[in-house]
């Protein structure tokens, strides 16, 4: 997809880090099928560095940035991507087909801004056997009045959505006001909920585009999940529903939760 | 006075002779009314008619019943409107006046044996339309046989039947004239959705498939039904277009209109496993030579399975991984079934052999006729 830009946010580079994201730039690879696509690189200087010295080529770009947290380095990133955006974490894997049914529904479903894929949540080790999935909702009849839409309604009443893998259009994203750099865990819900309200269209593609494994060890979700209480994330929940009405990142210190 | 009788039965003969040959001759199709719902047996006579109606000759359509709906909302305008007549009322009475004529065909489909009966000693060419023998066997007499109802010729919609009924009337001339599929029904470029369809005539089949799957895979709850039934052939073939798989269920059958409707909309058909094979589901193994349900679809024998082989069919399709093959041998048959193969079989088997035939017919007992007369002289 030539006016498509794949965000890699990577704010440490170790063993580690390089088996997982080699195994994310191969999927990259296979899934740019007319070799089109641009890789993005954003995380330190000194992550930079080294990953220049392994990625660097055609349709590779690098930008640095000291920000380690997810939000600042996708606000930061998409000034410099095309027309589309999307967004491949270091440990995660786009299907092979994924920016082709993109193309193909976006070409039918081209009001749309944001085109979320189905996405399987699997246990490692297990990974033909789903136990869920996510986006999925969107896709079933009683859910939203158009299939396949999200609407705000069912987005205040069900909160399983998940935009890892998803094709944006750069232009709307900025619009909006990009992510919310103080929202913990619930920015990618507050950003959904805040486009619908201000008219964007956000499609589910009912195919799986991408695999992200649940609380992969070091990952952020497993952070979250180790060390946030049930009733920080409902916070962080709540407080998404009520922020999603402000374009504008406000200073919401005094709502931050505290023990 | 038989001199008189022969010269009345030589104008007789010449007139129905001319009858052919100027295309004034009507040929009547019985019909059952299915109050409004698509069927596949129905909307093939309706094609027939309207196929002969373009050829020139003249058509009626003939039912009983009294609050007669037709066919104007599930196969469309132009087949409603071909000419029809009640030719008796539901409790027997007569209704339309029919005036038959030897020169008149009359197309009986396999249902109506009482019509066979009733129609014993007219003047017409009778045919037997036999789409489903299985409702012959339901409605042919015990003792009936169409030797004593004076009728030789059965058209039917299959080889696969035409060898069934050869071995059982091995004396009657039988021909086939090939069912077809509309072309409204057809593939799309367009991306789908993830909704199921489901075509049975019984309701109870849809439930069994659908709350089981729910029950047995909650994680696809959120997977759509769509029940195509009673809608008009442009809304069935939308739906088929649209959504990503089909469930058909119809064990009786002897063709399988939905099936072929389905696959020719570029839909994954899971299909339930006919009780008898017909012309196109089967292939036959190069090995053994044994007969074999086609790869183009995929078959299951009981209903209790379906919701496993759904689940995996739906992860499978998400996944990507559907063999292309599938898409490729169901499509293989988009050559058959055509509308314009089946008007050519229509004008081949109506025209150029019954209607020639009884135009022979007539051309001997004329010159039987006329040699007799020349003899008494």
């Amino acid at each position: 997809m030539k006016d498509l830009t794949v965000i890699v946010p990577v704010h440490e580079y170790n063993d580690n880090t390089e088996k997982h994201l080699n195994r994310a730039v191969n999927s990259f690879i296979e899934v740019d099928t007319d070799k089109d696509s641009e890789l993005l690189f954003i995380g330190p200087k000194t992550v930079i560095t080294e990953l220049k010295k392994k990625y660097d080529g055609k349709n590779r770009k690098f930008v640095e940035n000291e920000k380690s947290d997810f939000c600042s380095q996708i606000n930061i990133a998409v000034d410099s991507c095309r027309k589309y955006f999307s967004i491949l974490e270091f440990d995660d894997v786009y299907l092979p087909t994924w920016f082709k049914n993109v193309k193909s529904y976006s070409e039918v479903e081209d009001k749309a801004s944001i085109f979320l894929p189905l996405t399987e949540i699997v246990v490692e080790g297990k990974e033909d056997e789903p136990i869920g999935y996510v986006n999925e909702a969107a896709l079933s009849t009683s859910f939203s009045e158009e299939l396949g839409y999200l609407d705000i309604e069912s987005l205040l009443n069900y909160m399983n959505f998940n935009t890892t893998g998803g094709v944006f259009k750069t232009e709307d994203f900025i619009e909006l006001g990009k992510l919310k750099e103080p929202i913990k865990l619930s920015f990618w819900y507050e950003f959904l909920l805040r486009a619908v309200r201000n008219g964007k269209k956000v499609y589910v593609i009912p195919k799986i585009g991408y695999k992200h494994t649940l609380c992969r060890e070091g990952s952020l979700s497993e952070t979250y999940n180790k060390t946030m209480k049930p009733e920080e994330s409902d916070f962080w929940i709540e407080l998404a529903q009520k922020d999603y009405l402000f374009k504008k990142t406000r200073d919401i210190s005094h709502y931050l939760y505290e023990e | 006075m038989a001199n008189l009788e022969k010269k009345e039965m030589i104008k007789i003969v010449e007139e129905n002779i001319g009858n052919i040959n100027d295309k004034s001759f009507t040929i009547y199709f019985y019909i059952f009314d299915t109050k409004g719902n698509p069927s596949g047996s129905l909307s093939y006579i309706y094609q027939t008619a309207y196929t002969l109606k373009e050829l020139g000759y003249n058509v009626c359509m003939l039912h009983s019943s009294d609050d007669f709906i037709g066919v104007e909302g599930w196969l469309g305008k132009k087949y409603a409107e071909l000419p029809h007549k009640q030719h008796q009322t539901e409790d027997g009475n007569m209704k339309d006046k029919i005036e038959l004529h030897a020169s008149d065909f009359v197309i009986i489909p396999d249902i109506f044996a009482n019509v066979m009966i009733a129609l014993k000693k007219a003047p017409c060419k009778k045919i037997v339309l036999v789409q489903n023998y299985n409702w012959l066997c339901e409605s042919m007499p015990l003792a009936a046989t169409f030797a004593d109802l004076k009728i030789n010729d059965i058209i039917t919609t299959t080889e696969t039947q035409k060898n069934i009924l050869e071995s059982y009337f091995p004396n009657m001339n039988i021909f086939v004239v090939s069912p077809s599929i509309s072309p409204v029904f057809r593939d799309t470029d367009k991306p789908r959705k993830l909704i199921i369809n489901i075509i049975s005539k019984e309701q109870s089949n849809i439930h069994r498939i659908i709350k089981p799957f729910y029950w047995k895979y909650p994680i696809y709850k959120w997977v759509s039904f769509n029940e195509i039934r009673g809608v008009p052939q442009e809304i069935a073939s939308e739906a088929l277009r649209d959504g990503a798989i089909t469930i058909w269920i119809d064990s009786d059958t002897n063709f399988g209109y939905s099936a072929l409707e389905a696959m020719r909309c570029g839909s994954i058909l899971l299909a339930k496993t006919p009780n008898t094979l017909t012309d196109w589901n089967f292939e036959v193994d190069e090995k053994t030579g044994e007969k074999r349900l086609t790869d183009a679809c995929i078959w299951f024998d009981s209903i209790d399975t379906v919701p496993d082989m759904l689940a995996s069919i739906v992860r499978t399709w998400t996944l990507d991984k559907i063999p292309s093959e599938i898409y490729k041998l169901a499509h293989k048959l988009d050559n058959l079934y055509t509308r314009e193969t089946q008007a050519k079989e229509i004008e081949h088997i109506y025209i150029d052999t019954l209607v020639d035939r009884r135009k022979k017919d007539f051309e001997e007992v004329l010159v039987q006729l006329k040699n007799n007369e020349t003899k008494e002289k």
